[in-house]
Order: structure tokens, then C-alpha cells, then sequence
């Protein structure tokens, strides 16, 4: 068919469309409104994840890759001497990345556990130890920074990076702080001395716990004895979680390791400069320390061993949103289904008159496929205007969630994704053309007397 | 253009439509030829099988048995797609109620049939559309839409549609059924000078006794079969 015979069939089923306009404007307010409802469904979900996945890689120091040895997943926590990785293994890691591409960056992790002290009470500690090379570029990435923005805002104090491995410097968790009595860091206290405490039941006690911001450190060292250090708060943070905000303590690789007596190291993560290639990247990784070091393994960040909340999370999430996602499906279909039917039905002697005059079947199947996708394509512009004036409503409104396990309140922020909309766009349109389509087959199929006699209907 | 003088043969035509589990014979073995040039009616009460012959005539409709020639091709051998372009170009289709398309105006409508039509180059289509409303006195509502046209009228539109493409066959389905009488003669007396000026074959069917007279050749037709 020629193009000029095409633009005549555009321009038949545009003017079509006007024929019956409240049907039409009925089926494309359902559509709209659809739209509207998956966009929103979406943005939160889009929202969520990258939230969640940023913080997870940058924040939680995950990486996008994480190598370990085999097996420490499970074992580290108990047998953490066997399960680490040592001096040696950390050298065949970095010669191996650094012969790769895609690689931003990559720092050395260790994780412990104790008990931290005031001088008075004690509670228990999980501590990351990390990498203070790199840690002001992963935790002031611009992807953390752009989806995380709420970290940075509930963050007192200065970073770890700003002082050397032997001052001792710490940052714990907003409810381990008030725990403690430690209401204030470092900078805010100057070059107070640490307080000593005589009678901890003495009613000026708790007082004095925030006088100063050295805390006490003790842990049993992975070679079986008993550890303790000092340490300065100089950071307060959260960790957004109620169930890590109260135990969560971040220090120095070296001061954690002089903790445990140790020099080696838990896990090293890897941050891409292209996310995108990870599996790529990783497939290469992988291969390369099945020849260096087969004893070590290359995960990805969305391994569920390595981010259970993040796909704990997400995983709800997709079932919610693709059932939402179903629902609307289902609605777009049968509006369509029906819409069409109703068309092809009341123009079946129309449609017996153009097959007389020479139009075939697959033709007139093309007229209604356009109206079709001109009727969806109108509703989906429709929709995604209200569903962007929704998002930005929603947005200005600052709605708080308090989800439970979630420490404070999270703002209800949408956030459209342009390749989202692109895809759930193209989907929405293809079950209207093909709604249409079955709608519309078996009449333009039949025969063409009774189409014209108007038996049909 | 076939060089045969015989426009349409048919040869022991039946064709039955079920009712329920009956059969209900429609044309019981019909044999008809018709010279081009022609303009012939098919007459009959209603339900004696008009529309049947006419709608297989028109490859509209298939028959249950027989040989139906038109311009010396077999129609029923020919698939779907074959039956539409020999439709396109060697039929044109005047119905009762017109079957205008409600959006397109005058012009568009009368251009529907040209724009499948390979042979004639879209150079060509103003010529033609412009020529065919001209010829049935209508070229001043080329812009108007069906709606803004009176029946006489609007039957004047079909059969400038019909005539555009140039077929060697128009046929028409009682087509003053839905027209007053004076309108109806307007009608019979457009399409005899259509048949005197272009030479088109015109097979229409009617129960109008008052048009049989205008007619040179009538085709009785009663229970399916050919009565004179």
C-alpha cells in the first residue's frame, strides 16, 4: 500500500473517532485514567528502588559488586578467621581490577561486633569498618546524593575521612547516641577532655555522659582474647532502619581491625562507573578470579544474601505494582474490546460497503487498528499529563509514611521515569491495537452480502 | 478489457442460506448472459432471489454451484483478495440506503474506490471525481458532507462513486427503494443516460413497475428460478 493510500486511511479513522464521541470519550477517560493510576503506582515503586538500591550500594557500602571468599557469607559471622579474606587474596583482587574496565572504584570492608560503653553501661555494637581511601567518594556519590538525600540531612557532625586511622574516630547511630547519653559529637564539644565517672547512679551522671564523646570499644579478637579501644564520636547518623539505628556504629578499617587483632578484611566491594554492565562486568570478574583465586567469589549487590531488604522490599513491591499493573490491563482490554465492538458492529454495513467497492479484509482490519491506536495514543497523552500533574500534587503535599521497622518518617515522594512511561506507553497501546484487532476480525471476515444487508447485527 | 461481448455468464447458478437446520433455496440453477452495455432490471417479488443474483453477480456473495464469468474471469475460483481488486475495477456498487461514509465530504467519498486502485495514478483522481459528480449534476456539493444532502442527492453521490473507478458493471440494489417517485425517476433516467453516454452495463433490481417501463431488459426472476 502506498503511503498516500496510508494517510488516506489515517485521515478516515482520525475523522472516525468523532463519530461517536461519548463512547469514545468514555473509553479514553478509562484509559486516562489508568494511566494515571499505573504512573503513580510506578513512581513510587521507581522511587523506592532507587532509594533502596543506592543505599544499599553506597550507604550500606555493599558496592555493585562484592567479592568474598567462598562461603563467608554463611560462616563469616562464626568462623570469621577461616572465612576472611587475607592480605594475599586482597592483592590478587586489586591486580585482577585492575586490569578491567567499568570500574570506579573499590575498598576493603570488615564487619565486628561488641560492646560499646560510656563508662557506665554498655550495650551491644555491630561496626563497619571501612575503607577511609574512598570512603568520602562513596558516601558523597552523586547517586547517593540524589536519591538519599534524607541521609545527609539527619547526618551531625564531621566524616571519618577528615581525621587519620590513629585518632580513633567513630560514628554511631542516632539511637546508640542517645543510648549511650552521647547527645553531643566531637566538634560540637571542642577539645573537651573524656569525664571520668565515679558513681554512675549519682543523679548528675547522665549529664556527664555527654560531656565528652569518647566511648569504649571491647570485643572478643579473632584470636580468642578479649580487645577493648576508645574511640571518639565524631558523626551521628541514622541508619533509617529502627532495627540497625540503635546498634550501628561505622569506624575506620584499621581501627576496627586493631579492634578484632586482625589484618585481614571481610569483603571487598566494587563500585561501577556504569552500572548498567554489571552483568557484564561481573560474567569478566568472575572469570578472572576463577583463574587468580578460585577460593573468592564476585556477587552482585542485588544478591539476595548481600541486600535482603532491598529485595525483601522490591520483591513486595513488583507484585504489588504488577497487580495494579493486571487490574488496569484487564480494564484497558475489555473498554477497548467493548468500544470496538460496538463500532465495527454498528458499521458493519459501512464495512460491507467498502469490501464491496474493493477494500479487502486485511484494510478495513488496518482502518479500526488506527482508530484504535489513535483512540489509546490520545488517552495515554491524556493520562500521562494527569498522571506527571498527580506526581507533582502528591509531591508538594510532603505526605509522611511511618512504615513500620522504618525509624522516623519517610516523605511520600513520586518520582516519573521516563523509560517506564516509555514501556508501560507501548504496552497499553499494543493491548488496545490488539484488542481492537480481535474485536474487529471476525466482522471484517464476513461475508460481504450480509454485511451490507445489515444481517450481520 | 475481456473482448468477449458477454460481460457476465452464468451457468446453472444455485446457491441455498440456512435457516435453522433447513435449507432454504435462493436460486435454484440460474443461467444468465448479459451483453456489455446493457441495462437490464431484475425484477421479482420480495424474496424471490433478486438480491442473491445481484450479490453474486457482484462477488459479494458466493454461489453453492456454478460457473459465475464476469469480463470472462471465473470469480468462483478466485480468492478474497483477487475478488476485491476485480471488484474494484470492473464493478461499481450503487446500494438502497447509499452507504455514504458519514465523515468524508462529496469528493472524498466518490475518491474512496480510486485510492485501491493501482491502475489509476492519484494524478489522475481530481480529474476523475470531478468528472463523475459532473456527470450526475452534483459537482457544486463536492464539499458538503452526506448529512447536508437530500436522498435524491446522496444517491447521486453513491453512484458517482460507483462510476469513478470506470467499471465495465454497475450494479445496483433497488436503488430508489429509499427515494420518493419523482427522485426515483431522476434516478433511472441519470443512470440511462450514464449507460448511453459511458457505455457502463447497468443490472439493478427492483419491484417498481412504474421504472420496469423505463427499462429495455427485464429479468424476471420467481422462486430462484428465471421466469422471462
Amino acid at each position: 500500500m502506498s503511503r498516500l493510500f496510508d494517510k488516506n486511511l489515517a485521515t478516515l479513522a482520525w475523522r472516525n473517532l468523532r463519530r461517536n464521541t461519548r463512547r469514545n470519550l468514555a473509553t479514553g477517560l478509562a484509559i486516562a485514567a489508568g494511566f494515571t493510576a499505573f504512573m503513580l503506582a510506578a513512581g513510587y515503586a521507581y522511587r523506592v528502588q532507587r532509594v533502596l538500591s543506592s543505599y544499599t550500594v553506597y550507604a550500606l557500602h555493599v558496592g555493585h559488586i562484592g567479592i568474598y571468599k567462598k562461603g563467608a557469607l554463611e560462616m563469616f559471622s562464626i568462623k570469621p578467621k577461616d572465612y576472611a579474606m587475607s592480605a594475599d587474596d586482597q592483592k590478587i583482587v586489586d591486580d585482577v581490577l585492575k586490569d578491567m574496565d567499568n570500574i570506579e572504584m573499590s575498598g576493603r570492608y570488615l564487619s565486628g561486633q561488641g560492646l560499646i560503653g560510656n563508662g557506665c553501661k554498655t550495650f551491644p555494637f555491630m561496626a563497619s569498618g571501612v575503607d577511609l581511601t574512598i570512603e568520602d567518594k562513596v558516601m558523597n556519590h552523586r547517586t547517593l546524593k540524589r536519591w538519599n538525600e534524607h541521609l545527609y540531612k539527619h547526618r551531625t557532625g564531621q566524616s571519618l575521612w577528615e581525621f587519620p586511622d590513629s585518632f580513633g574516630a567513630v560514628s554511631i547511630s542516632a539511637g546508640l547516641a542517645q543510648l549511650l547519653g552521647k547527645t553531643k559529637v566531637h566538634s560540637e564539644l571542642g577539645e573537651a577532655k573524656p569525664v571520668m565517672i565515679t558513681d554512675c547512679t549519682a543523679p548528675d551522671a547522665r549529664a556527664l555522659f555527654g560531656a565528652d564523646a569518647n566511648v569504649q570499644f571491647a570485643a572478643g579478637s579473632w584470636d580468642g582474647t578479649l580487645s577493648a579501644l576508645d574511640g571518639e564520636i565524631v558523626g551521628r547518623f541514622t541508619t533509617g532502619l529502627q532495627e540497625t539505628n540503635n546498634t550501628a556504629v561505622t569506624m575506620s578499617l584499621a581501627h576496627l581491625q586493631k579492634l578484632l587483632n586482625t589484618e585481614s578484611i571481610g569483603n571487598m566491594s566494587v563500585w561501577l562507573k556504569e552500572p548498567l554492565l554489571l552483568d557484564l562486568t561481573i560474567t569478566n570478574l568472575r572469570s578472572k578470579l576463577q583463574k587468580a583465586a578460585p577460593h573468592l567469589e564476585a556477587l552482585p549487590w542485588r544478591d539476595e544474601r548481600l541486600s535482603p531488604y532491598y529485595t525483601g522490599t522490591m520483591q513486595f513491591i513488583f507484585v504489588m505494582v504488577s497487580f495494579i499493573g493486571c487490574v488496569l490491563a484487564v480494564v484497558i482490554i475489555l473498554s477497548i474490546f467493548n468500544s470496538a465492538t460496538m463500532t465495527v458492529i454498528e458499521r458493519s454495513q459501512e464495512v460491507g460497503m467498502f469490501r464491496s467497492i474493493g477494500y479487502n479484509s486485511k484494510t478495513m482490519r488496518k482502518i479500526f487498528l488506527m482508530e484504535g491506536f489513535f483512540l489509546t495514543g490520545i488517552s495515554l497523552a491524556c493520562g500521562i499529563v494527569l498522571g506527571l500533574l498527580a506526581m507533582f500534587l502528591v509531591n508538594r503535599l510532603h505526605i509522611t509514611l511511618e512504615p513500620p521497622g522504618v525509624s522516623g518518617g519517610i516523605q511520600l515522594i513520586l518520582s516519573p521515569n521516563a523509560l517506564i512511561i516509555l514501556v508501560g506507553s507501548a504496552i497499553v497501546s499494543l493491548l488496545g491495537v490488539g484488542s481492537t484487532w480481535i474485536a474487529v476480525t471476525s466482522v471484517v471476515r464476513q461475508n460481504i452480502a450480509k454485511l451490507v444487508s445489515g444481517a450481520h447485527r | 478489457m475481456n473482448a468477449s461481448p458477454a460481460i457476465i455468464q452464468l451457468k446453472d447458478v444455485k446457491k441455498s442460506y440456512k435457516l435453522g437446520e433447513t435449507d432454504v433455496p435462493a436460486l435454484k440453477g440460474i443461467n444468465i448472459e448479459l451483453k456489455r452495455g446493457e441495462f437490464t432490471a431484475v425484477v421479482g417479488a420480495s424474496g424471490s432471489g433478486k438480491s442473491t443474483l445481484l450479490n453474486i453477480v457482484g462477488c459479494i456473495d458466493d454461489p453453492d454451484s456454478g460457473s459465475v464469468l464476469v469480463d470472462g474471469v471465473e470469480v468462483t475460483k478466485l480468492d478474497d483478495d483477487s475478488k476485491s481488486a476485480l471488484r474494484n475495477r470492473k464493478i461499481g456498487f450503487i446500494f438502497q440506503s447509499f452507504n455514504l461514509v458519514p465523515v468524508l465530504n462529496v469528493y472524498e467519498n466518490v475518491e474512496l474506490p480510486l485510492l485501491i486502485n493501482p491502475d489509476i495514478p492519484r494524478s489522475e483522481h481530481q480529474d476523475r471525481v470531478s468528472q463523475a459528480l459532473k456527470d450526475v449534476a452534483i459537482d457544486h456539493l463536492a464539499k458538503n458532507l452526506p448529512d447536508q444532502l437530500s436522498g435524491g442527492q446522496r444517491q447521486r453521490v453513491a453512484i458517482a462513486r460507483a462510476l469513478a473507478g470506470s467499471p465495465a458493471l454497475v450494479l445496483a440494489d433497488e436503488p430508489t427503494a429509499n427515494l420518493d417517485s419523482v427522485n426515483s425517476h431522476r434516478i433511472i433516467d441519470l443512470m440511462l443516460e450514464l449507460n448511453a453516454k459511458r457505455g457502463v452495463t447497468f443490472l439493478f433490481s427492483t419491484h417498481d413497475e412504474k421504472l420496469m417501463a423505463r427499462v429495455s431488459r427485464h429479468i424476471q426472476i420467481a422462486d430462484g428460478l428465471i421466469k422471462a
